[in-house]
């Protein structure tokens, strides 16, 4: 399943010990650093930092379901970024209809949704290096750093941990529906999605109670205490994204007026 | 002089919804140091009973005791209780919390407030009890449903408990890992764990159980020694129950051949003995190998030279060993029912290599000499 292809790479990746907070203040520097640009070439920068770090995350084995998820964002984007040169006012550079609509590209508009266009891919390459990188429970567990308060990051451990065991439900019930026809026509399908949906409520809650006993079972005193917590932050994890950011400033700041077309 | 119990319920009920009972006031003991089955149907109560033993429900009316003191459910008698009386529960799902093998299993012991140390020691040690040490980094929602369930198990023997209870733990299992368990609830038991575990499975109890306790619908309707309790045709008939192979074997061969019916043969061994009795001197033996003593293993190798004629005629005893036999250091045949193969072996007169633990030797010892006691059929047994 793809869920687990996805968990899999996290606990496989080879900056999977590396301190989360850290992950994540590089990603938003990375991320936060296209929008300061107005030229594209700090986020094709970004780009190919985080096309590089998502590979070297993956070892250069990235799942299908990666692949498709960039491909299909990739669409969406292309979407975006063409709506956004149709709509900008400006020169124009090309001229067209489609039936009753007439069709301007104008050069600023060109110049943005190539902008929006790489700043968008940026930002997924990178959100895609986090995503393989680091498990959700490592994450949440390592905002407790900067005072997330424990309950929470121990409600989102559960609800992580359960939630594949809900999936795995969902899984089974939809391969049973379909053993009897469940999904033989479009109404049949929407009626027995309805169904498991309720049905998976239902067994939420069974879980729920049963996680309980099993909690006090195994002597829960209130917290869920770790073996080898993730590695904490440290100053070089504030300094190392600091300078790239300033260096991205400057990127930017020196191709202000550096234009595709 | 009546056994020693460590858990004993008296007069217990317990209703869920406060109209139908769950469990109606039953009274019954778990005699310390002993394998006890509580056999019964789906909703006997079983579950139910195992929540008790572990203070996670309170009884409607009744009282729990452990080591013969009443439980009292303030927090730090409930720690003390769950440290030493641990619970695996029926579906590993319920109670795998963490993301990694190794967290899961070191739940219980982080949450004793132990050392790191010492966490870290019995987190090793109880994955190497289950042969899940080379998994231990593994996230748990990859992990097969047999392997889920050595985690659970794995959870449950890192608190070192002086009790393990065991919900249904064969259910859903592959015969290799029903053997397994079993194999290692009676080494565990034989290290003085008061093992209990709730089964509908009839021949399990019969072969494996000191004791059983039967439950139907919320109440006790049998206590005792299994044979005892298939003994019993009209309980078994209301229970819907049929008495295990080896028992109705033995009882033809009683009507039908005049041949008494005790000792009541437990397993094939006993079995074919009573059945097909064989000279009892000029039989096989049976040559222990432990495999925790290099010497002992490096005298196996001088002996038998290379490949081992004695490939079909060995087997792994034990944890240790069969991990030695899985990870390719030891050449056994047998990985499952090597005692009993060693001992039908023996006793058609061939000799058999047993590679074992040397602190599971006396448990060999044990197994042979009740032999000898029961069927009168002497195997001579040596240790290297």
């Amino acid at each position: 399943m793809h869920e687990f292809a996805i968990d899999k790479l996290c606990q496989n990746s080879p900056f999977r010990d590396l301190p989360p907070l850290g992950k994540l203040i590089l990603s938003l520097v990375l991320i936060t650093s296209t929008l300061f640009a107005s030229s594209p070439l700090v986020p094709l920068v970004v780009f190919f930092i985080g096309t590089a770090l998502f590979f070297a995350s993956t070892k250069f084995h990235a799942p299908r379901i990666y692949i498709l998820a960039y491909l299909d964002a990739l669409l969406v984007i292309l979407v975006g970024a063409l709506i956004i040169a149709l709509l900008t006012p400006g020169g124009p550079i090309w001229n067209g209809s489609l039936g009753p609509v007439s069709l301007v590209i104008t050069r600023e508009g060109a110049n943005l949704s190539i902008l929006v266009f790489t700043r968008a891919v940026a930002c997924f390459s990178v959100l895609l290096f986090f995503a393989s990188s680091t498990s959700i429970p490592h994450l949440f567990i390592a905002l407790r750093q900067v005072r997330l308060p424990a309950h929470l990051s121990e409600l989102a451990v559960l609800v992580y941990r359960y939630a594949f065991l809900l999936l795995e439900q969902v899984e089974l019930m939809v391969t049973a529906a379909r053993c009897r026809l469940g999904f033989h026509d479009t109404r049949s399908s929407l009626r027995t999605m309805s169904t498991i949906a309720a049905c998976v409520f239902g067994r939420s809650m069974d879980f729920a109670e049963r996680a309980e006993y099993a909690l006090y079972c195994r002597n829960f005193q209130g917290n869920f205490p770790l073996l080898n917590p993730p590695r904490k932050l440290t100053i070089w994890w504030l300094l190392f994204p600091t300078v790239i950011f300033i260096f991205m400033l400057f990127v930017a700041s020196q191709t202000r007026v550096w234009m595709v077309i | 002089m009546p056994e020693e119990e460590i858990l004993t319920v008296k007069n217990l009920s317990f209703s869920y919804d406060g109209k139908s009972l769950a469990i109606s006031n039953i009274t019954l003991g778990i005699p310390k140091g002993k394998k006890t089955v509580i056999l019964g149907p789906n909703g006997a109560g079983k579950s139910t009973l195992f929540l008790h033993f572990n203070g996670v429900l309170r009884p409607d009316s009744g009282e729990v005791f452990y080591e013969g003191k009443k439980i009292s459910y303030d927090a730090s008698s409930l720690t003390y209780l769950r440290k030493n009386v641990a619970l695996v529960l029926q579906n590993p799902d319920d109670q795998i919390f963490s993301a990694t093998v190794e967290e899961d299993v070191a739940f219980g012991p982080l949450n004793l407030s132990l050392p790191r140390e010492e966490v870290e020691s019995r987190v090793e040690e109880a994955l190497s009890w289950v042969g899940m040490e080379n998994l231990r980094k593994r996230a748990t929602q990859q992990l097969s449903f047999g392997q889920r369930k050595r985690v659970a198990l794995a959870g449950a023997l890192a608190m070192k408990p002086k009790v393990l209870i065991m919900d249904e733990p064969t259910a859903g299992l592959d015969y290799e890992m029903v053997h397994e368990l079993l194999e290692l609830s009676d080494e565990l038991n034989y290290r003085g764990v008061t093992v209990v575990i709730s089964t509908h499975d009839v021949e399990t109890t019969y072969e494996w159980a000191d004791e059983v306790r039967v439950l139907n619908s919320g109440n006790l309707v049998f206590s005792g020694k299994p044979e005892e309790f298939f003994e019993q045709g009209e309980l078994l008939h209301d229970l819907g129950l049929m008495p295990p192979l080896a028992f109705q074997l033995n009882q033809q061969l009683h009507w039908r051949m005049g041949r008494p019916e005790r000792p009541f043969p437990k397993n094939i061994v006993e079995l074919s003995q009573k059945f097909f009795p064989v000279d009892i001197h000029g039989i096989g033996r049976i040559r222990v190998v432990c495999v925790d003593r290099a010497e002992s293993l490096e005298a196996e190798k001088r002996s038998d030279g290379e490949p081992s004629p004695f490939h079909m005629r060995s087997g792994v005893y034990g944890a240790k060993a069969r991990r030695r036999a899985n990870e390719g250091r030891v050449d056994a045949h047998y990985r499952y029912h090597a005692l009993d193969h060693g001992l039908l072996l023996a006793s058609l007169g061939q000799d058999f290599v047993l590679y074992t633990d040397s602190s599971l030797y006396p448990l060999v010892e044990a197994r042979v000499k009740a032999l000898e006691e029961e069927t009168g059929l002497h195997i001579e047994l040596t240790r290297q």
